[in-house]
């Protein structure tokens, strides 16, 4: 483990040692670097000018004041800037050096090249990915400071800064004016009286949900919004998706919603056979835990099934062989189908469970679309994913415990 | 080996990134193997009978499979009873009881309905094991019963109103301990026919046990205030 390290060491010495100082001061680095969210964008947003600093000048000739907390501030907000400025120019360095080493253009030399030629350069065998030798982005390492709030003249930039949360609270009071407009021009449709018009466009969303508190969470880089704060959010814009002007916003609303994942794919069949008098077979495979069936459904026939050459006692439990069934209830097309099964793997009710999947995507190409709907509602088209969950160490099975008592 | 298959499924799921993302949920807080936005399959014939509304959101929304005992043939009520009844997962037996019991009751019935005298009677007769059973399981179901609640100390039994699925595993659980008691060399599937018939008719064991229930939390109505203390 620590041989392709040393060697890769000695062989960096040799080319540079600058770069070896630098790759090996990451290395140090990487093994107390925990993961935190980027948020390189909002740091570089407001930069604060050196002149700043000096007294400035008021256009008449006068010298401004500026109080000296402002001025600890800003001082303050400097110094970091300054820090990550210089690191910054570091790290451009060393991928110059990285690309050079590698042979490639430093221009269009990106991030995850970077990580590229340190896996390269520098193998390690270690297990733990949080242990090997990385060069981060100076982001990632230096702690984060909050941008600068402030102008000189002492005034926050944003103007519901003293909300403690600005940008949660602008979207609050979009919500609310949104509301307000919508209002002005239900007004509008009912001074012109144009009462029908009103409901005309009206939209219901009914494919799609609020986005979740932990997504919601997210859009708030430096601002922690509570749960409480997600339900208030919530209870506004609901509001906005009842008013019957709802369509004028839908941008706005869509923002924050999420459509279903939408209705399982279409049940895949084979039609084997098809005769003009009608008769049809058709071939499907169906799966349940680890068993596997495939079956060849003949309609119109006469009610015979059989699975792996034998009758329906193939299966001895009622539960399974109403497994069967069930498919056949629903269709109504018990007694007028043929079934012809074959199954491996699995026990008695995946096997039987296998064997329903099959038949019912068989029947989607016989049946019309709204007993396919119905199908769809009592759940038989979908492939059951629940599977056996594993055994977990310390325990009997995949959650009992053992009995332990103090004394 | 189970590893190893957890990790090839993985894979799979990969490789098919479209057709099964929807499965894809491996965060600790959801344990369950479908997405959040999967409905419950319908497996009742008038619920699913009717039509879907235009503005349904089911109908955008993928449905979970059904399980292997919900089937429209069935009863969910007599779905949960076998459930209940079972011993160490033993369904098959279980299920084997309660098929015995609806026979016996059958056959009580009709005995009953040729005994009657008159057709005026006859008609009275209810002849449907599974009816009898749902008016038995309806008349076992107690309004209130009681929590424990330790405070300061002593335990108090707080009376509290019984609703939903407590309700319901209630009322079953009457009928099988009060046929459970009855007289142990007679076999369980008499005993519970016994007893179904008795409590669809407001009488026998289970519906005592019920009215005891009652009867305890009007006595202990002075200790209701605790169900709103901390």
């Amino acid at each position: 483990m620590a041989a392709p390290m040393k060697h890769s060491a000695t062989f960096l010495s040799h080319i540079c040692s600058k770069e070896y100082a630098l790759l090996r001061r990451s290395f140090m680095q990487s093994q107390v670097i925990c993961s935190r969210e980027k948020n390189s964008e909002s740091v570089t947003s407001v930069r604060i000018d050196s002149k700043i600093l000096k007294t400035p000048t008021k256009p008449d000739g006068k010298a401004q004041k500026i109080s000296r907390a402002m001025r600890a501030y800003l001082e303050k907000a400097k110094r970091y800037q300054d820090a990550m400025d210089e690191q910054n120019t570091l790290y451009e360095v060393g991928k110059r050096h990285l690309a050079n080493m590698m042979g490639e253009d430093p221009e269009g030399f990106t991030h995850k090249d970077v990580k590229r030629a340190v896996a390269y350069l520098l193998p390690s065998g270690l297990h733990e990915k949080k242990a090997r030798p990385v060069m981060p982005l100076p982001v990632d390492i230096l702690p984060v400071q909050k941008v600068v709030q402030f102008g000189t003249d002492g005034r926050p930039f944003h103007y519901m800064f003293y909300t403690t949360k600005p940008v949660f609270s602008e979207l609050l009071h979009d919500v609310t004016q949104h509301l307000r407009t919508l209002k002005a021009k239900e007004d509008e449709f009912y001074r012109t009286e144009k009462f029908d018009q009103i409901y005309e466009n009206t939209l219901k969303f009914v494919d799609s949900d609020w986005i979740s508190y932990e997504k919601f969470t997210r859009l708030f880089k430096e601002e922690r919004v509570s749960e409480d704060e997600y339900n208030l959010f919530l209870k506004n814009v609901q509001r906005l998706v009842d008013h019957p002007l709802n369509h004028k916003v839908e941008d706005f609303i869509m923002r924050y919603r999420e459509k279903f994942l939408g209705t399982q794919a279409k049940p895949k069949y084979k039609i084997l056979e098809e005769s003009e008098d009608g008769t049809k077979v058709i071939r499907a495979e169906g799966s349940r835990k680890t068993a596997k069936a495939e079956v060849v459904l003949t309609s119109p026939g006469t009610g015979k099934f059989t699975c792996n050459g034998k009758p329906i006692n193939y299966f001895p439990s009622v539960i399974s062989r109403e497994q069967i069934m069930f498919p056949l209830e629903l269709a109504e097309k018990l007694g007028q189908v043929d079934v012809e099964a074959k199954v491996e793997g699995g026990g008695q009710s995946g096997q039987s469970g296998a064997v329903r999947l099959g038949i019912s995507r068989c029947l989607v190409s016989i049946v019309d679309e709204e007993t396919v709907q119905k199908m769809r509602l009592a759940g038989l088209l979908t492939r059951d994913p629940r599977m056996r969950e594993r055994k977990k160490p310390f325990k009997k099975g995949a959650r009992k415990g053992r009995v332990w008592k103090k004394r | 080996m189970a590893l190893c298959k957890g990790k090839l499924l993985f894979q799979y799921f990969l490789n098919n990134p479209i057709n099964h993302a929807r499965f894809l949920s491996f965060t600790q807080s959801n344990l369950s193997r479908y997405a959040k936005d999967f409905i419950d399959p319908i497996v009742e014939k008038e619920e699913l009978s009717k039509p879907l509304d235009e503005f349904d959101t089911r109908r955008h929304r993928p449905v979970k499979a059904a399980r292997t005992e919900e089937t429209i043939m069935g009863d969910q009520a007599v779905q949960k009873f076998i459930n209940i009844i079972m011993r160490d997962g033993k369904k098959d037996v279980a299920r084997g009881v309660i098929d015995q019991t609806f026979a016996n009751i059958k056959r009580k019935q009709i005995e009953r309905y040729h005994r009657a005298p008159t057709q005026e009677e006859k008609e009275k007769i209810e002849l449907d094991p599974v009816k009898i059973f749902h008016q038995a399981y309806e008349n076992c179901k107690p309004v209130l019963y009681t929590r424990t609640k330790v405070h300061g100390g002593f335990k108090y039994k707080v009376p509290c109103p019984c609703e939903g699925n407590t309700q319901s595993f209630k009322s079953m659980k009457f009928l099988i301990t009060a046929a459970e008691e009855k007289d142990k060399r007679i076999r369980m599937w008499k005993r519970l026919s016994l007893e179904i018939i008795d409590a669809s008719r407001n009488e026998g064991v289970a519906i005592r046990k019920k009215q005891n229930l009652h009867r305890e939390c009007q006595a202990n109505r002075a200790y209701s205030h605790f169900r709103w203390s901390k």
